[in-house]
């Protein structure tokens, strides 16, 4: 008999590199998990999947549904509708990050987007604290309250800490909790009022520039920190090459850092500015060429080891004024598995790279989350095929291009969730 | 549950239309020209060509010989509509563009957003809708922000011309126009020439827009000179200028000198020390004048600041354009109202 978390995924190149598993099979789900090899079909509904390629669900380290806001206006439709967007994208595991307000609120927040989530069977919640305050920056947050409440890290996001002393004291008892620190390498400061990056494009725009050392300074201070205090962190969302140089000088000393980076960082540059799009206003800035190629490059060599979406629900209104006044930040989940899959076709990536910076590795930094196809995973899983579509995304940066892969469905626990 | 979602999406998409009747993605340089390569808006001096450059300056010439120095009216914009929309004070330009549109003809409508802050999102848009209705011709956009003007035109419909008055950092081109119009006045051509701008090019519009114009009209050697906290980063990457921190040296053999206006507000944020400071490494003296050439040009946008960019000896001594180029602006502004809204060189009318 077949239970209604059964499914036979018959004929598709399953590649788990977990389990570092690539191969033409059959995978067969049963009751929500994936089956040990040799386990019999016994008549559940079979998924024709030749010639696609079945993965592991997406876990995505930064995309931001906006769900706080949402909840406080009891926008529970649209939060559905963006859950939709996620599973759509192959997405199936969301790292929710910590809302400005006080810790009761923004549990409460938690728990009813891990409430929606579940009930709407779309995609696991996971979910980093505070690591100061309501992210002012000025005293500890509550952080083993969050580490109780369920919470995989803590983040200050891109809130300065006020000083060095916080920041010391952050990442000293954050360790003291076995909690990773997320970290924005962003020196408030020196980013000021800036809006893109300080570079020839900027100066012919007249855009106030971000400029690299905005970064690079942070991410000195904070690393020079780490190592005094031997605390575990994770740097989000690098955007320059010299970040790269600098974490892969720190993990070859042996601190305990990772990185990732957002998809849109290793395809676009600061030429995409000219037009005054506010679909390419992002925070960090798109950098130059140079930049885009080291990431890349940071990513093959394993010193980056995840790529996010970093996306951003805005509503209309937020982009509807001149690009300095615009919210930064662009939807962007529904292109990151076909761009990682074209990076893949395009050589610049092991194939089974690609997918591991989208998955396992993610899944890792979120605690050992699912990530996987071994037997005996939850069956968090999409299918995907190589079919040409073009991005009609509204405010997507990527607006009117055609994509060369396109998720088919995406199953979480063993049921279909797009 | 679905005709909710419906509805959404509907107003959605009405949003989205009224956002961008036009394509966002071209930048100003070429979203000012329509399809056939006429000029629409005027946004930025990027991608104009000495050509057009040499056409605007050439007609303003006309208008400068005749009703610019007269009370006479030219009746070539009766029964148009012209709205200036300034988000951003400035008495001087606004009153250089209401005399030009007077000059024409045109009905001058005045819109001031004293907090422009009030004014984004659907209340700008829907102020932009209501003007048009009312039958505006031409917008004249002046706004603290770089890109303003682009985003206005973009929300404008085909039949409304846009003519950036200056928008935040990026460009000012009418002041660059005006200001090539008194440097051929007075030295016929630029091939020849070399211009140093002096000041705080990293905030200035007008310095972008100079630089576009001398650059178009094939100008010898462009330099820029001022202390590395008020220029770009990447000066001459982006600008192919050449960059002198040092002022003699910058103006060693110069045809012509272009100051920029210094703002109060850039000795609080350490931009430089103090104005006194500023006024010893980069005040044009008689003495440094006399690095230059003999019969150059000193020029400025204007208001001065006496002892801070110039000595009043150089502001009022016979090399000084100043007043001339305020002057100027009348005209060089009628030459482009009466090219984007008709005239032998403008384009047909939608509408007429």
């Amino acid at each position: 008999m077949s239970g209604e978390r059964d499914v036979l995924i018959r004929g598709g190149r399953v590649l788990d590199p977990a389990g570092g598993r690539d191969e033409i099979a059959d995978l067969l789900v049963v009751d929500g998990r994936i089956a040990p090899p040799g386990r019999r079909a016994r008549g559940a509904p079979v998924v024709a999947a030749e010639n696609c390629l079945v993965l592991p669900g997406l876990a995505d380290l930064a995309a931001d549904l906006g769900a706080a806001e949402l909840a406080a206006r009891g926008g529970e439709r649209d939060l559905r509708a963006r859950l939709d967007d996620a599973a759509a994208a192959g997405i199936t595991a969301l790292c929710h990050p910590p809302a400005p307000g006080p810790t009761a609120a923004s549990l409460a927040a938690l728990e009813s987007l891990k409430r929606g989530a579940a009930r709407a069977g779309k995609c696991r919640i996971f979910a980093l604290g505070a690591a100061t305050r309501e992210l002012q920056g000025r005293t500890l947050g509550e952080m083993a309250a969050m580490r109780d409440a369920g919470c995989v890290g803590v983040t200050n996001r891109l809130a300065p800490f006020e000083n060095t002393q916080v920041l010391r004291r952050a990442l000293e008892y954050a360790a003291s909790l076995e909690l990773t620190v997320f970290l924005h390498p962003l020196d408030a400061a020196l980013a000021g009022d800036g809006r893109a990056h300080e570079g020839a494009v900027a100066a012919r725009l007249g855009l106030p520039g971000i400029p690299v050392a905005a970064e690079t300074a942070a991410l000195g201070q904070q690393l020079a920190l780490i190592e005094d205090v031997g605390a575990r962190a994770h740097f989000c969302r690098l955007s320059c090459a010299r970040s790269v140089e600098m974490i892969a000088a720190a993990q070859r000393a042996g601190l305990e850092v990772s990185a990732d980076v957002g998809v849109r960082h290793l395809f676009l540059t600061d030429e995409s500015l000219a037009a005054f799009d506010p679909a390419f206003h992002l925070l960090p800035p798109l950098r130059a060429a140079a930049d885009r190629d080291a990431l890349r490059v940071g990513l093959r060599d394993g010193v980056i080891a995840a790529v996010c979406s970093d996306h951003q629900a805005h509503d209309a209104g937020a982009k509807l004024a001149p690009f300095p006044e615009t919210a930064p930040g662009a939807p962007a989940m529904h292109a990151l598995l076909p761009l990682m899959l074209e990076l893949a076709d395009a050589g610049a990536l092991e194939l089974a790279a690609a997918v591991a910076a989208l998955t396992v590795n993610p899944a890792r930094l979120l605690g050992g989350g699912p990530g996987t196809l071994a037997p005996g995973a939850p069956a968090d899983l999409c299918i995907v095929e190589r079919r040409a579509w073009t991005d009609q995304v509204a405010g997507s940066p990527f607006a009117g291009r055609a994509f060369a892969w396109r998720v088919r469905e995406t199953f979480v626990g063993g049921r279909r969730a797009a | 549950m679905a005709a909710e979602r419906l509805a959404l999406r509907g107003r959605l998409r009405h949003n989205l239309a009224l956002m961008s009747p036009h394509s966002p993605g071209l930048p100003p340089s070429k979203l000012q020209f329509d399809a056939q390569g006429r000029l629409r808006h005027l946004l930025t001096i990027d991608g104009l060509g000495a050509e057009r450059i040499r056409d605007i300056l050439d007609s303003a010439r006309l208008f400068e010989a005749g009703p610019a120095r007269g009370a006479r009216k030219v009746p070539l914009l009766r029964g148009t509509t012209i709205v200036n929309m300034f988000f951003e004070a400035s008495t001087r330009t606004r009153t250089s563009f209401s005399l030009a549109a007077e000059r024409l003809s045109a009905d001058v409508m005045h819109f001031d957003a004293g907090t422009a802050a009030l004014l984004k999102g659907e209340s700008l848009l829907d102020t932009l809708k209501t003007l048009q209705a009312m039958g505006a011709g031409l917008f004249v956009v002046r706004h603290p922000q770089s890109g303003a003007a682009a985003f206005i035109a973009n929300c404008l419909d085909n039949r409304v011309a846009v003519v950036n008055a200056g928008d935040g950092q990026h460009a000012h081109p009418t002041q660059a126009l005006l200001d090539m119009f008194t440097i051929r006045e007075l030295k016929r051509d630029f091939e020849p020439l070399c211009v140093a701008i002096v000041g705080d090019v990293l905030h200035s519009r007008v310095a972008r827009s100079e630089i576009a114009a001398l650059a178009a009209l094939g100008t010898r050697e462009i330099r820029i000179v001022g202390p590395r906290t008020l220029l770009p980063p990447a000066t001459e990457e982006a600008f192919g200028a050449r960059v002198f921190a040092d002022m003699r040296e910058g103006l060693e053999g110069a045809d012509v000198i272009m100051l920029l206006r210094l703002q109060k507000e850039r000795m609080q944020s350490a931009f430089i020390p103090d104005e006194r400071e500023y006024y010893r490494r980069y005040g044009l003296t008689p003495a440094r004048l006399a690095r230059a050439k003999p019969d150059a040009l000193v020029m400025h946008p204007g208001p001065i600041n006496r002892g801070v960019e110039i000595s009043s000896e150089v502001a009022d001594g016979p090399q000084s354009a100043i007043l001339k180029q305020v002057g100027h602006g009348v005209s060089v502004r009628m030459a482009v109202m009466a090219l984007l809204l008709g005239g032998a060189a403008g384009r047909p009318r939608d509408d007429a």
